[in-house]
């Protein structure tokens, strides 16, 4: 088979979050990445007296731990604001969407089921002797993603 | 002009729009979901949803004439 010419870097990727899957906000700007989950099945083996191997069963799949690193800013609708907002409700629900080839007609957008945001730290760790912009990373518990078109 | 959906969507705004299940009505969209700056990009990227199969245009719906008009019509055309 010859080799792929429809590989990418990331540049031009888009990551949004919402609190209810329908009005999304671009935090494009002030992330720096998002690490999916493993997307797991859910299984169970047993033996038999007969035969040498298991026998491997199929269950429903397992929730997903996805991370997402992002800038410290404290501008309203960044991505520090949005998601710490959504963390503080009572129930922090969070939706995550990743377009990787970037918002084009035609490219896949990736969708979050409902999750909840199970790991939130206050603010970036602050080192002194750091260059770096302060940055930190939360972590969204959730179904699975949901492959979409971006229309 | 209808388009029915044959793949999951997602909008830039909105919840996914996703394909009627086999016993249902056609979910259909129209244009507008469509991105596009000009009438003439958004035409451009919806040919392009049409060949990725991701929506297909709706079928018209057939002029309401009687099977003897229709029969009259394609003698008349022969």
């Amino acid at each position: 088979m010859s080799q792929t010419s429809t590989a990418y870097s990331a540049r031009n990727s888009v990551l949004e979050i919402s609190t209810d899957g329908s009005s999304w906000t671009n935090i494009s700007g002030s992330s720096s990445s998002v690490t999916p989950g493993d997307g797991t099945r859910l299984t169970g083996t047993a033996h038999t007296f007969d035969g040498d191997g298991p026998i491997i069963t199929a269950g429903k799949l397992d929730a997903q731990e996805s991370t997402i690193s992002i800038l410290y800013t404290e501008t309203s609708g960044e991505a520090y604001e949005t998601a710490r907002a959504a963390f503080a409700t009572a129930s922090s629900t969070l939706y995550v969407r990743s377009t990787p080839l970037g918002a084009t007609t035609g490219n896949f957008r990736h969708t979050t089921g409902k999750g909840v945001i199970t790991a939130f730290p206050q603010f970036a760790e602050i080192d002194a002797a750091s260059g770096d912009p302060m940055a930190l990373e939360f972590t969204v518990q959730h179904p699975g993603w949901t492959k979409s078109t971006v229309p | 002009m209808k388009y029915i959906v044959l793949q999951n969507i997602a909008p830039d705004q909105g919840p996914i729009i996703r394909p009627a299940g086999p016993d249902e009505p056609p979910v259909t969209v129209d244009e507008t979901i469509v991105r596009g700056e000009t009438p003439e990009e958004r035409a451009a990227n919806v040919q392009k949803l049409i060949v990725l199969g991701v929506i297909a245009p709706e079928p018209e719906p057939e002029p309401a004439t009687t099977t003897t008009a229709r029969k009259a019509a394609t003698k008349a055309e022969e």
